[in-house]
């Protein structure tokens, strides 16, 4: 056995990870070579000192006060999310990405030139407005003719009568219309809103200031500076 | 029992088998209590674990603050994502997953980065970031044969490894975690697990020659 190998095995042999014909190859030639015995050594006495290193640090009150308080809130928040609103335990990461990639997918392949070869499918679901006018005839063999000379020729049989579609409302802007939120903000908000700020989203926040602040003086100074020429 | 607000009905997750595992570790009974939406187990679970996590993160990040913040978010974390615990696998390796995950997260954050520039530039007065050295008081001769100087050569030359060598070290060196375990939580093999630690020693030996 080579030195670098045995010294490669020293370190699984000290995490008591080499077991079999290495470790007893590792034995073997540790007791031929002494450069190799004293880097085993060393490896013992770093092993020992990694060990006596303190495993844990005392955690201050206020530390388990604020953890303990951010998990009552996102326990909370558990409750008051509406239960239509949770996944599954079993939709993980993987499964979504991997019902992105298919809806993407199919998307695509709706989209290819070679699916738009013959007539465009229709939508399902659209009904054209002229419904009360007799079916023509079937005729094989022949393409039907285009939905807007359909549709003069249903206009010289009979004209459409004008059809009341109900209206529908464009949902609100306002938040504060939408029926699923509340009307007024749960006591722990309303104490504390500092509690309820996404951490994530003030560092994102931090970031896009700092990005800004970049831009913002660039072009400042470059409106600065003379044009060329 | 009294219930979190968030917890569903009592029952096991799912493929769980309650009994069994929990019977044998306190770590994953305590954790199925959490499942179950008792309320006094968190606590007790961030008292078990806390100062663990803490100390983990603190040697990873360098920073007391942030690692203070990124403990808060692993409890958080395991709060939220409860029930995708399975018993199967121990508590620990789960909960310094998470560990592990956050503060290699907050490591690659280039702002971080940045604040690292910015305090090489200050005093060592002014410094809040950067590496922390240990409590000279938290080492006591029966718990390690080394001295004051030695633990705190110890914990910069752990310091100045890179991330996933730093992890995989305190895992399974300091927290006694087996390589399989290491693997997990770092998202890696035990292959390459074997290859970081090799490097890590080879590096802290050299870092530490004059006291080894």
């Amino acid at each position: 056995m080579r030195c670098g190998r045995a010294q490669r095995w020293m370190t699984a042999a000290v995490d008591a990870e080499l077991g079999g014909w290495r470790a007893q190859a590792l034995e073997r030639h540790l007791a031929d070579c002494a450069e190799c015995r004293q880097e085993q050594d060393r490896s013992e006495r770093l092993d020992a000192l990694l060990a006596g290193l303190p495993l844990d640090t005392p955690v201050s009150t206020q530390l388990e006060q604020d953890t303990l308080r951010r998990v009552r809130i996102a326990a909370a928040d558990e409750a008051e999310r509406p239960a239509r609103f949770r996944l599954p335990t079993w939709i993980t990461a993987p499964v979504l990405a991997a019902a992105a990639v298919l809806a993407v997918a199919v998307g695509v392949t709706r989209m290819s030139p070679t699916t738009t070869a013959g007539p465009a499918p229709e939508a399902p679901g659209v009904v054209p407005p002229v419904a009360s006018v007799p079916a023509p005839a079937p005729r094989l063999a022949k393409a039907p003719p285009p939905r807007t000379a359909d549709r003069a020729a249903a206009a010289d049989v009979a004209p459409p009568e004008p059809v009341e579609t109900p209206r529908v409302d464009p949902p609100p802007s306002d938040p504060s219309r939408r029926p699923d939120l509340p009307s007024e903000p749960p006591p722990e908000l309303a104490s504390a809103p500092d509690l309820f700020m996404d951490l994530n989203l003030l560092r994102n926040m931090e970031k896009l200031q700092h990005y800004d602040a970049i831009e913002t003086t660039t072009l400042h100074e470059q409106d600065g500076e003379p044009p060329n020429g | 029992m009294t219930r979190l607000p968030g917890s569903e009905a009592p029952r096991p997750a799912d493929g769980a088998v309650p009994g069994s595992a929990a019977a044998s570790d306190p770590d994953v009974a305590l954790m199925l209590q959490v499942q179950q939406g008792d309320q006094s187990a968190f606590p007790e679970l961030f008292r078990r674990f806390g100062p663990r996590i803490l100390q983990y993160v603190r040697r990873l990040v360098k920073s007391d603050a942030r690692a203070e913040e990124i403990t808060q978010d692993v409890f958080v974390q395991i709060f939220r994502f409860r029930e995708r615990y399975r018993p199967e696998s121990k508590l620990s390796t789960w909960v310094f997953t998470i560990a592990t995950n956050l503060a290699l997260n907050e490591l690659r954050r280039p702002e971080r980065v940045l604040k690292v520039d910015i305090w090489d530039t200050r005093g060592q007065d002014e410094r809040r970031e950067g590496p922390s050295l240990p409590d000279p008081n938290a080492i006591s001769p029966e718990e390690g044969a080394a001295s004051r100087e030695l633990a705190r050569a110890l914990e910069t030359a752990i310091a100045e490894l890179p991330p996933k060598q730093r992890a995989a070290l305190l895992l399974s060196r300091v927290d006694g975690m087996a390589y399989r375990d290491v693997a997990e939580a770092l998202g890696s093999t035990e292959g390459a697990i074997k290859a970081l630690l090799f490097r890590a020693t080879h590096s802290l030996k050299d870092r530490l020659r004059d006291f080894l």
